[in-house]
């Protein structure tokens, strides 16, 4: 069976950015598919499954984890690939960047002016002034549509954190994987339905549509949260919120929407009883999917756990193996923890 | 120094004639400034811009081998409202090596070498991008040209250098031009591609290798390799240069009692990033202009390349 080293590193370099995360689709079917029974990929593009070691009485609860990456796509040619951004992008990484272009992964890096002719120029550039260079005039290829994901540059940095592409859903995939890998080993009296989700990064619009679809009485979704444990400015006294290999990152609050309290004290309370590391992160960060998913049926009790991430949006992020372990961890006791009387208010 | 010298000595009777080809071996990176809480704080070595390392791939040079890391930056909401906006200052990204502090301490020491370590890449169209093709790529040029002189006969040596410490003030050249002491001189480097964002003189990609023109460079000498690419029917477009070239052919110039000097050019896209592009053809297209060049090397060129002959008859009379 395959580690969950070995499991990421495939991840990481799969391509799915937002409304096209196939590759990646296919490469967790065939992880996974062993263990599911009725494994559907459903009109968003997800793909959700009943796990075969489920208990068909107990609680129905859904766990989710988002499949997409942050990405371009491409919208003409005028000699270089004319681009717009797919996801929240930040500029600061876009510069000199080396990318894959279309589903034949054609290699192109995004053109930057020469410091002797562009010195002094700092202001990020808007999106729609982005262009890729594919070598050959033209469009070399590209069709109008295509998607642009960031190439990574995949490494093990020493024993514990591995660097990295997209590593914000796909340490959440393998943390998944891993986790069903678990259940099916050492069953839950759980009806237990995993979903890894297209689109998290277009409003996490798949992940309601995964919810729509299994009707949980209960939701964990796992994520990435990123780091802030870095080099700060002298006069700022703010102590970071989450650190790499601090733990899993419990989310309070959300950009809209706040996750469920007493399933969130369920996870902390499990946390503490297990001594699994975590850190509270209050950081409102702008994840939707548990919003999404908690306001689905009559409301949903929905709690995201988020595994910690330096530099989430570059395309050489950073994580920690132990803190995927530790999360895998939580969530499993966290399950086994779960009473019906919980989820009633 | 440590700038490198091929000998390739030519056919012709002691002492022969020496010309020099000069091509820079060294590229921009950075040098560990400090080290703070596993973190890595850089300096700039000879012009890396800060605004187009964050988020690749880099190696720290220290005493007991390479570690690779990632070139980290405070993440969004850590941004005060100055920074927001705008691209990092070389003050504010630091190298991330994922590994605990105390060994970051015990392994990293200031003033270790980072360089960007990412793959040369292929794109379509003979086009390749990656790091030091300033000057890796004209570097390749001097290796196609000693190729192609393998095939040609050729009377006079020639030095060919590899020289360090062009982006930190041409030292290396300026050492060998010195120590080699060569009748004649050929230097190259990279030049600028059309993109959006370089104005003046561009040359696209695969259209053939230019020639300088201007202070820095031997007027007759500029002559005789024009007329070496119309022998050969090869497009050689010319670049004008009025005054400093900002290449090892500046140095070269003025070394002893002054050396005819040239500089033929690589078309470069996206110089100083790791995303350098150059066409493979250009490498190629140079290699065979140097080398032919080189065989018409003969006992008289020397009295041709002066800037008056006044007591002779002109070529075209």
């Amino acid at each position: 069976m395959p580690t969950l080293r070995e499991n990421l590193k495939q991840l990481s370099e799969a391509v799915g950015v937002s409304g096209e995360e196939r590759e990646v689709r296919q490469l967790v079917l065939s992880l996974v598919k062993d263990h599911l029974s009725d494994a559907v990929t459903d009109a968003m593009g997800n793909l959700t499954g009943r796990l075969k070691s489920s208990a068909p009485t107990g609680v129905r609860v859904l766990i989710g984890a988002p499949m997409d990456e942050v990405g371009l796509m491409v919208t003409g040619s005028n000699g270089f690939l004319n681009v717009l951004p797919v996801g929240r992008l930040d500029m600061r990484y876009l510069a000199a960047a080396r990318v894959l272009v279309g589903a034949e992964k054609a290699n192109g890096v995004l053109l930057f002016a020469p410091i002797h002719k562009s010195y002094g120029q700092n202001d990020l550039p808007s999106a729609d002034s982005l262009l890729i260079d594919v070598g050959a005039s033209g469009k070399g290829g590209a069709k109008v549509g295509d998607r642009v994901a960031f190439a990574g540059s995949y490494a093990e940095l020493g024993a514990d954190v591995v660097r990295g592409k997209a590593l914000h859903s796909r340490a959440a995939c393998a943390v998944l994987i891993a986790l069903i890998e678990s259940l099916s080993e050492s069953p839950l009296p759980l009806d237990i339905h995993v979903a890894f989700t297209a689109q998290s990064r277009v409003y996490g619009r798949g992940a309601l549509v995964a919810a729509n679809r299994v009707k949980p009485q209960a939701a964990f979704l796992l994520d990435g949260a990123d780091c802030d444990d870095l080099p700060r400015l002298p006069d700022d006294s703010r102590l970071p919120m989450v650190r790499l290999g601090g733990g899993t990152a419990l989310r309070v609050a959300e950009g809209i929407g706040v996750p469920n309290r007493p399933l969130l004290e369920h996870v902390r309370a499990v946390a503490r009883q297990h001594s699994l590391p975590h850190q509270m992160d209050t950081s409102e960060a702008y994840g939707t999917e548990n919003a999404l998913v908690s306001q689905t049926q009559a409301g949903v009790p929905t709690v995201t756990l988020s595994i910690p991430v330096r530099y989430l949006h570059s395309p050489n992020g950073l994580v920690s193996l132990t803190d995927l372990e530790h999360t895998q961890r939580l969530l499993r006791e966290s399950l086994a923890a779960l009473t019906p009387d919980l989820l009633e208010n | 120094m440590g700038s490198l010298v091929a000998y390739k000595y030519g056919s012709g009777s002691e002492p022969r004639r020496k010309i020099m080809l000069c091509a820079h071996m060294d590229e921009i990176g950075m040098m560990v400034r400090q080290v703070e809480d596993g973190f890595v704080h850089v300096a700039d070595i000879g012009g890396t811009d800060s605004r187009i390392v964050v988020g690749k791939p880099v190696l720290v040079h220290t005493r007991t081998g390479a570690l690779q890391g990632v070139v980290g930056v405070r993440a969004s909401q850590m941004l005060s409202e100055d920074e927001r906006g705008r691209y990092p200052n070389v003050n504010e990204i630091f190298v991330d090596l994922g590994l605990p502090a105390e060994e970051v301490a015990a392994r990293v020491q200031i003033g270790d070498i980072i360089t960007m370590d990412v793959p040369l890449l292929d794109l379509q169209g003979q086009r390749v991008a990656g790091k030091a093709m300033d000057d890796r790529a004209c570097v390749a040029v001097v290796t196609a040209c000693l190729d192609a002189l393998q095939r040609l006969k050729h009377t006079w040596d020639v030095l060919a250098v590899a020289s360090v410490q062009e982006e930190v003030g041409l030292h290396g050249a300026r050492a060998e031009a010195y120590r080699l002491h060569p009748e004649i001189a050929i230097a190259l480097d990279v030049t600028f591609a059309p993109q959006p964002g370089v104005s003046g003189a561009t040359f696209e990609l695969g259209s053939g290798v230019p020639l300088a023109l201007g202070a820095n460079f031997h007027p007759a000498l500029f002559e005789a390799i024009k007329k070496t690419a119309e022998r050969l029917e090869m497009e050689l477009p010319i670049e004008p240069t009025p005054m400093a070239s900002g290449t090892d052919a500046w140095a070269i110039q003025v070394s002893r009692e002054g050396i005819p000097t040239a500089l033929i050019g690589v078309p470069t896209r996206n110089m100083h990033t790791t995303v350098e592009t150059v066409d493979l053809r250009d490498i190629e297209r140079g290699g065979r202009l140097l080398a032919e060049f080189i065989a018409g090397l003969d006992e008289k060129f020397l009295a041709d390349i002066v800037w008056e002959k006044p007591d002779q008859p002109t070529e075209s009379a």
